[in-house]
């Protein structure tokens, strides 16, 4: 008996409902059955056109002596196996899957096989022909089909052994018991052909559930497949965009170093048009320095991301800082297949840290210069005031007076000295207006021309309807002079042309990006050019540093240009240089320009010391020299003098003489400062005029280094003269 | 105009196709009818003489009994009577002295009577094949059928006058064959007579010629 076919439980969730089943199960079996029966109606047709050529071989004539006719089994054959085949070969094509088309075909057969027989004189051999076409009969998987068969078997013989027994059972006379037994054997092969037919059907079925279950599981299948090939698009669209898009240049190399790919970032920050660009370059260009092979041989040994930064060039050979981060991928041997890496311009980011490192330098010589400055300044004002008070005596024999010249001169220049410190550590007191800085360039033409001497030509190209700026004109001076200064030495021996120019300039954010100090908007710039020697980018690159210089000793202090640099940057300005060796170098200050009116007023020369009219002033200095000094200055100038050493007894003094008339105070002092001090008069009288002094004006002052309105201020060291004016100037300010 | 419903259409289908099929069969079985019919019309029955002619040059047997069948040399239905034929002798060996006369017409070529069947016939060991020239040995014996058999004792009395076959054609168990076995088994002694199932041997305007 067939067993039905071993096969492993499908899973739970792919089982189909049994109406599913028989619905399929139903559809598969009608296909089956429709093919069969296009099999049988071919089949029938070629055992028809074999059943003639039989016919023809076999018995082709029938003969009465010499005269041959056609033998009626041709006739029989032609005609009678026709009619047997061609109508149920019509219904298997035209009416394929029919039950009554089933039954005709399995009854032609079983005819068919009857004719043959026939045919062939009822030779045994033939009769298997039934019994093959039994077993065909079973590609219907149809049970009732067997039945048809049989029926015709069995009715065939039983009326042939009824009618003519002897063409059956070679007697003339039988019992039906003859034809049962005929029966009986082709009933024992329909026993059989049945049962593998039910178990084919029980198989069939299972297939069909399989199927059923392998179809839904490959829908989920499909539905994960689309999912996953969705999102993998998704991701690799990401990529791509994140590839395309990011700011940092992003590469895949060969284990070699070579590129495979780059995006547009490291395109844009190489300098390269195209990728094809880029690789034709790649080996020949100079820019790309050795050190990667030393990076590529590290990437070989290990699966970490690496970093590491070089100097590289531009294709426009402009240096370039990049920052390069790296890993390696390997295959499965191990074998490294390919470099991911970053490659990312910090070129701002080095000029950043390098500015940042300058600003920190010079910030550090500014807490060390204020920290000089305040007691330095205090012993030069010592050292100056007394020097004047000894000079102005007529008694002084002249050995003594050319002495105390001399200290009063090195008073001036280590006072100087101390001003530049502060100066381009930007803690300079500055005494802003609105100027025209050609007539600051005019002002000091005759002073610069004599300045550099008779082999340098100066030529002053001022344009008109220049705008005004805002700024200390005394630094400004100070600043132009410097420039001329160096400039002069550039072209030293040889001589040259040194240009002084003007403009109004607008810096747009592509210069302003560069230079953060600065914000998009009109300035107006002073530059001074010469034809001298030029800087190298070496040079050029600490130009500004304070104590940097490339004169021999003894002939520069190197304070020059970083006084230039923290004067303009103190006053919101900024200054570049330009150079080229052998070509000359051009200084360019830009300053923010303003709407307002010029100022004609220049700083005037000092002039002779005013005197007094007995009004009080209350002088506060804890410094006990200084205040010394400061009421002996005073007392000479005409002025009666409260003296406190610091804010406090200050405060106390000012209540006991409510007469004061000017208030003339240190900034810095222990218990009670020189603003607070002032803050606190200020209370009892609002108007009454203050003159700050101090060596240090940050701490004075605050980060601008200017006095609030109704205010004055006097660096120490001072003189007499100096203080006259500053006193007169409080005394005018507060009359008006 | 209302549309016939399926059901009514598959029904009237159904209808036309059983129909086909019954008229289908109806045709069958009038085909199988006839071909039976015409498979057992047997053929003209011999003029048999009772006892062994005298005059004929062919001579009996040896043996106890003495077989002479006729036979078309092309006649297809006779393939059977001679197989039957070599199965009695297969059955009796000893018994039956045979011989088989194959018709040869006058004024044909010698090629004419070398069939197949004669050439089997010959190749049957004990079986004595002679060529009826013209069909005179037929004629001496009466035969018109081919396959018609005669069967004559050691006495030249007929003991069976007919055919091997039980159709035409139709090869294995017959009356005719069982009755000869019996006879040479010495079963039986009473004489038989069967139809015979071939072609003609001579032509009809020949056999109405013939005494």
């Amino acid at each position: 008996m067939t067993k039905p076919i071993s096969v492993a439980p499908f899973p739970a969730d792919y089982v189909a409902d049994d109406a599913l089943i028989a619905r399929r199960f139903a559809g598969a079996l009608d296909q089956l059955r429709s093919r069969t029966n296009r099999f049988f109606a071919k089949l029938l047709v070629v055992q028809w056109l074999a059943t003639v050529a039989l016919a023809l071989i076999v018995s082709p004539k029938a003969w009465e002596g010499r005269i041959p006719t056609t033998h009626i089994h041709v006739w029989a054959a032609i005609f009678l196996g026709g009619a047997i085949s061609l109508y149920p070969a019509w219904l298997g094509w035209s009416r394929s899957g029919l039950t009554q088309t089933r039954h005709a075909q399995a009854a032609a057969q079983m005819l068919m096989s009857a004719l043959l027989i026939h045919l062939t004189g009822g030779r045994i051999e033939t009769h298997f022909h039934v019994f093959g076409s039994l077993a065909l009969l079973a590609l219907y998987r149809d049970i009732r089909v067997f039945a048809t068969a049989t029926l015709i078997v069995y009715v065939d013989h039983l009326a042939r052994g009824w009618f003519w027994p002897e063409s059956v059972y070679g007697v003339l006379t039988t019992t039906v018991w003859r034809s049962l037994e005929h029966a009986g054997w082709v009933l024992f092969e329909v026993t059989f052909l049945s049962m593998t037919v039910a178990a084919s059907l029980r198989e069939m079925r299972e297939l069909v559930a399989r199927q059923i279950g392998l179809e839904k599981l490959n829908r989920d299948k499909d539905q994960v497949v689309q999912t996953r090939t969705h999102e993998l698009a998704r991701s690799e669209e990401q990529f791509r965009a994140f590839f395309n898009d990011s700011p940092v240049g992003l590469y895949r190399a060969t284990p070699a170093g070579d590129f495979i790919a780059v995006n547009p970032a490291l395109l844009k920050i190489l300098g390269f048009p195209s990728f094809e660009a880029l690789r034709t370059a790649w080996h020949s260009a100079p820019g790309f320095d050795g050190g990667r092979a030393q990076f590529l041989a590290e990437l070989s040994v290990t699966d970490e991301v690496l970093r590491r930064d070089a100097v590289w060039r531009r294709q426009d050979d402009r240096p370039l800082h990049i920052r390069e981060t790296g890993r390696a991928f390997r295959d499965a041997t191990g074998k490294m297949e390919h470099i991911d890496g970053t490659i990312d311009d910090v070129t701002e980011h080095r000029q950043l840290e390098e500015r940042y490192l300058q600003s920190q330098k010079v910030q550090a010589i500014g807490q060390l210069a204020g920290g000089v400055a305040h007691d330095f300044n205090n012993i030069l004002t010592v050292i100056a005031g007394y020097t004047h008070l000894l000079l102005r005596d007529p008694k002084m024999t002249e050995p003594l007076r050319h002495g105390l010249d001399q200290i009063r001169i090195a008073g001036v220049r280590a006072s100087g000295l101390t001003g530049q410190l502060l100066a381009f550590s930007r803690k300079q007191h500055l005494q802003p207006r609105v100027i025209h800085l050609n007539a600051v360039a005019a002002e000091m033409d005759s002073m610069l021309q004599r300045l550099v001497g008779e082999n340098i030509r100066i030529r002053t190209v001022g344009v008109s309807g220049l705008a005004a700026v805002r700024a200390d004109p005394g630094q400004i001076q100070q600043v132009l002079m410097n420039l001329v200064v160096n400039a002069r030495d550039a072209m030293m021996p040889k001589g040259g042309l040194l240009t002084i120019e003007t403009a109004n300039v607008v810096l747009g954010p592509e210069y302003t990006r560069i230079h953060h100090d600065l914000t998009p908007g009109s300035y107006v710039m002073l530059a001074v050019s010469d034809t001298g020697v030029g800087m190298s980018p070496e040079v050029q690159a600490r130009l500004f540093e304070p104590f940097f210089t490339t004169k021999i000793p003894g002939q520069g202090t190197g304070l020059g240009l970083a006084t230039c640099h923290g004067i303009i940057k103190q006053s919101g300005g900024h200054i570049a240089a330009y150079s080229e060796v052998g070509h000359g170098t051009t200084f360019k200050v830009y300053l923010p320009a303003v709407d307002a009116e010029a100022s004609a007023e220049i700083p005037a020369p000092l002039q002779d010391e005013r005197r007094g009219a007995g009004e009080m002033i209350l002088l506060v200095e804890d410094d006990r020299t200084v205040r010394e000094l400061g009421c002996e200055l005073l007392t000479s100038l005409g002025y009666k003098v409260v003296l406190s050493a610091n804010g406090l007894e200050a405060l106390d003094r000012f209540k006991e003489y409510p007469q004061i008339s000017l208030v003339i105070t240190d900034t810095i002092m222990p218990h009670m400062g020189g603003r607070e001090l002032v803050s606190r008069i200020h209370e009892f009288a609002p108007r009454l005029p203050v003159l700050f002094t101090s060596g240090y004006t940050f701490d004075a002052l605050g980060e601008t280094g200017e006095v609030a309105p109704g205010c004055h201020f006097m660096a120490k060291p001072y003189d007499p003269a100096v203080m006259a004016r500053k006193i007169d100037d409080c005394f005018a300010e507060s009359r008006s | 105009m209302p549309r016939p419903s399926h059901r009514s259409g598959t029904a009237r289908s159904g209808w036309r196709l059983g129909a086909g099929i019954a008229l289908w069969g109806g045709l069958l079985a009038c085909g199988f009818g006839a071909l039976v019919s015409y498979e057992m019309r047997p053929g003209s029955r011999a003029d048999a003489p009772l006892r062994w002619p005298r005059e004929s040059k062919l001579q009996a047997g040896p043996h106890r009994y003495s077989l002479v069948m006729f036979a078309h040399p092309k006649c297809p239905c006779s393939r059977a009577s001679l197989a039957n034929l070599e199965s009695l002798l297969v059955a009796a060996p000893g018994e039956i002295s045979m011989t088989i006369c194959f018709y040869d017409p006058a004024g044909e070529t010698s090629e004419w009577a070398e069939t197949r069947l004669v050439r089997t016939a010959r190749a049957i060991p004990g079986l004595k094949v002679v060529l009826d020239r013209d069909g005179q040995l037929a004629v001496e014996f009466g035969a018109k059928t081919s396959g018609q058999v005669l069967v004559f004792d050691r006495d030249g009395r007929q003991v069976f006058d007919g055919g091997l076959t039980s159709a035409r054609g139709h090869e294995g168990e017959d009356q005719g064959g069982r009755h000869l076995l019996a006879l040479a088994r010495g079963e039986t002694r009473s004489p038989l007579s069967t139809p015979v199932y071939g072609c003609a041997l001579r032509e009809k305007s020949a056999l109405a010629a013939q005494p």
